[in-house]
């Protein structure tokens, strides 16, 4: 072969070679890889709702990487681009939260507003509740009067021992509800007053009458009910409600009387 | 003498000029990749600040290897290595992009399921 002819030869294969390089290289698994998930970006409802400006970037990687000149070139191209189409469904489906919790927040501050007319209606059935409690309380116990002060419960001289303030357990049932009765309307205050009988010294008898106060007004409070809503006086024997020249009516004098105060009195 | 001519002519003009024209195509002398490190380094912060660490620390660490690669790389001073570290730089760049991406829908994934919560106890507390 003449040395031109080699020449030529050599020059067209060089060029040939190189670019062979740059037209057509072989299919890389990267570059797969960056069509499956821009593929996958693509089809996604939320990416065509919120995404779809990064979804365009991805495109354009995408097509970079497909113009590739070398297989190394585009390997870090699909690369790029396979990380584009991640972002853009990351980015979808964060506004789509974010769109979600948008409307949530609304439904929750919705929901409270609701809720705290629900519980202003409550209250004013709780309301009912404790008034029909009153009334139960007045039905309970026999022996309760209604007068201008408020509803009166008496506790005969059988709760306690004659001459002493002890209280008898017989008094318990009465002070439970009546605990019970004050726990729900705490507005509701509570006069204690202690009565005796005419027999005995006058300050003997008033000294008596404040113990015996006393002791129903302490088992009120050991029930729970602050000393405060309570008023406790001894009367001695200054307020009969009975003949003190009989047996009958000396039991009846000697009493504690707990007025449940109307609303509104002290 | 003409063939010997001819073979001259390429010798000292054609075949040089061509290769030089392909070599130039290929091999131009490169520049640092300064700004695409600056960018990767930037948006590698913005993930750490978005709390990446805790919900995609594999794409940050991707993204903090190849930052420093891409810095070794331009640190070394020779510039053949300069195209390796520009590519290296916009791969932690789309990395921490990725890593604050995952993060930030994460940390709404999360205050969803914490809004799904509240609704529901709202819910319980007005049928009670």
């Amino acid at each position: 072969m003449k040395p031109t002819n080699i020449a030529i030869l050599s020059v067209a294969s060089l060029a040939f070679a190189l670019l062979q390089g740059c037209a057509s290289i072989p299919k890389s698994q990267a570059m797969d890889n960056a069509r499956t998930t821009y593929t996958q970006a693509e089809g996604n409802a939320d990416v065509q709702k919120y995404a779809t400006v990064d979804l365009y970037d991805a495109k354009l990687a995408l097509q970079k990487a497909e113009r590739a000149k070398n297989l190394h070139d585009q390997e870090h191209l699909a690369y790029l681009a396979k990380r584009q189409a991640e972002i853009t469904l990351l980015v979808a489906k964060r506004k789509n939260l974010e769109a979600s919790l948008g409307s949530m927040s609304a439904q929750r501050d919705q929901m409270r507003i609701e809720l705290r007319g629900k519980e202003a209606h409550s209250a004013r059935l709780d309301a009912q509740a404790a008034n029909s409690r009153v009334q139960q309380l007045e039905a309970e116990l026999a022996n309760a009067k209604k007068t201008d002060r408020g509803l009166v419960l008496t506790l005969g001289d059988v709760v306690f021992e004659t001459g002493k303030a002890n209280l008898a357990p017989g008094a318990a049932r009465t002070i439970d509800k009546l605990v019970a009765f004050l726990n729900a309307n705490p507005s509701r205050r509570v006069a204690v007053e202690g009565h005796t009988d005419s027999r005995g010294s006058d300050d003997n008898n008033m000294d008596l009458s404040r113990r015996r106060a006393e002791a129903v007004a302490n088992s009120i409070i050991s029930g729970g009910i602050a000393r405060d809503r309570l008023t406790i006086r001894g009367f001695g024997e200054t307020t009969p409600v009975a003949n003190n020249n009989t047996a009958v009516g000396r039991q009846l004098n000697r009493r504690v009387e707990i007025i449940v105060l109307a609303a509104g009195k002290v | 003498m003409r063939q010997q001519g001819n073979w001259l002519f390429l010798r000292m003009f054609a075949i040089p000029a061509v290769t030089a024209a392909l070599l130039t195509g290929c091999a131009t002398t490169h520049l640092p990749p300064t700004a695409q490190i600056a960018s990767a380094e930037l948006a590698v912060r913005q993930a750490e600040d978005g709390h990446a660490r805790d919900y995609a620390p594999l794409e940050l660490r991707f993204a903090n290897d190849k930052l420093q690669s891409a810095k070794t790389a331009v640190q070394s001073g020779d510039d053949d290595r300069y195209p390796e570290a520009g590519r290296l730089a916009d791969e932690a760049l789309a990395d921490a992009r990725l890593a604050d991406a995952k993060s930030r829908t994460a940390i709404a994934e999360k205050l969803e399921t914490d809004m799904q919560k509240s609704l529901e106890a709202l819910r319980r507390e007005a049928t009670r």
